[in-house]
């Protein structure tokens, strides 16, 4: 970790809100996205990210430069949710978040932006139905790009551990969706819709 | 990436990085500052669960720690047993404690107990916000200073507006003794209070 991210830490762990916001400004994305994975509506899962950050500033004090702040916020972020699942229900809205995603590299039309929400919603939906103690490795391994190690670490647990975990967290994937509709995901998730026909 | 991927596993990865997109933001990082903002500064590090990490991270030393605990609780709890048999004239009484932060706390500024300190407190604001009340308080061991001169009060409050983003509030103070002081800061705002505090580390020396 650099000095001035350090320089940060030290500043909002003095209560600096605005130095916590730029030390998690890279965080706030992938925050957003591994609660995703624990919430069925879009704004539960901001709900469930704002409480995250939340503990996380709150919990600053304990941070002692052991180990890498990434990691540490997606340990705090973990267990925040864990907690969350385990102490009450969620609270479910009913509106459903239909806006269109604002990153998607290529603009799609309308019925492709449509296609592209109604895949990722069902693969949310099937991340959720994988056990807990699966869920995570697989959300932080596969979709944000972890390491192995930094997995062990926030999961905190051997590396044969995350190993089994993920490969667990998969073959429920495989059962909930079937394999085949994973291979015909691909094209549409990835960009453009010429690029299904030939990729099938 | 530490480890590698079966050939089964590779093409199973693809449709999950897929879902690596960011949601439209909409009002969460506003909604976020109002929270954060709200929540208060961080707690400081309980120091009972601080020893307890330190020596979760150190297992070998598990023992010989509980064995020398042990016996200074013995040494402690037999020092009182004869300290209480002795004249109640011959027990000094225990000095004033020094005013300092609490808890195991970094400190945001130090300086020598021989200058004045300008501290910069910030207030951030999301919209301008007219007829406010700023109040400071410094603890004992630290006074405010002006023109060179030690002022005797130790809370200021006066009326203000807050402009949208930081405002920025230079306290001039200077301690009487090193130690650790925190600087208590808050904005009124109708029924609304928001607090900054600072921690200010005085040293000894020049």
């Amino acid at each position: 970790m650099d000095g001035d991210s350090n320089q940060l830490i030290r500043r909002a762990q003095s209560g600096d809100v605005r130095a916590f916001e730029q030390l998690v400004e890279t965080h706030i994305p992938q925050v957003r996205r591994f609660a995703r994975a624990f919430a069925h509506h879009e704004q539960d899962a901001d709900d469930l990210a704002q409480e995250a950050f939340i503990k996380i500033y709150l919990s600053l004090g304990s941070y002692r430069f052991q180990s890498a702040f990434s990691t540490w916020v997606f340990s705090v972020t973990r267990n925040c949710f864990l907690d969350s699942l385990k102490s009450r229900s969620r609270r479910e809205k009913t509106v459903e978040a239909v806006s269109a995603s604002t990153d998607v590299p290529i603009a799609p039309s309308a019925d492709q932006l449509i296609e592209l929400q109604e895949n990722h919603s069902r693969l949310w939906s099937a991340i959720q139905k994988i056990p807990l103690e699966y869920r995570t490795a697989l959300v932080l391994f596969d979709i944000e790009g972890l390491s192995y190690d930094e997995v062990a670490v926030v999961e905190n647990v051997a590396l044969g551990t995350v190993r089994s975990r993920l490969s667990r967290a998969r073959a429920h994937l495989r059962a909930l969706l079937g394999r085949e509709n994973l291979r015909n995901q691909e094209p549409t998730s990835v960009v453009s819709p010429t690029e299904r026909g030939n990729s099938r | 990436m530490t480890g590698r991927l079966d050939d089964s596993d590779d093409d199973l990865r693809h449709p999950w990085q897929a879902l690596r997109v960011n949601p439209p933001e909409g009002d969460f990082r506003a909604a976020l500052h109002r929270k954060l903002v709200a929540a208060g500064p961080p707690r400081p590090l309980d120091t009972a669960v601080g020893i307890r990490d330190w020596i979760a991270r150190r297992p070998a030393l598990t023992w010989p720690i509980v064995g020398v605990l042990t016996g200074a609780a013995t040494f402690f709890a037999l020092s009182r047993l004869l300290e209480a048999d002795a004249p109640i004239a011959a027990r000094a009484p225990l000095p004033p404690p020094a005013v300092m932060a609490r808890g195991d706390v970094h400190p945001t500024y130090a300086v020598p107990s021989s200058k004045v300190a300008v501290i910069k407190l910030n207030f951030a604001a999301d919209v301008a916000v007219e007829n406010v009340t700023f109040e400071v308080a410094v603890p004992e061991g630290l006074a405010f200073w002006s023109r060179g001169q030690r002022l005797p009060e130790r809370t200021f409050s006066w009326p203000g507006r807050l402009d949208a983003g930081d405002n920025w509030i230079p306290i001039a103070v200077r301690g009487e003794r090193p130690g650790l002081y925190r600087v208590k800061a808050r904005v009124q705002i109708g029924s609304e209070t928001l607090e900054h505090d600072v921690v200010l580390e005085v040293k000894g020396g020049a």
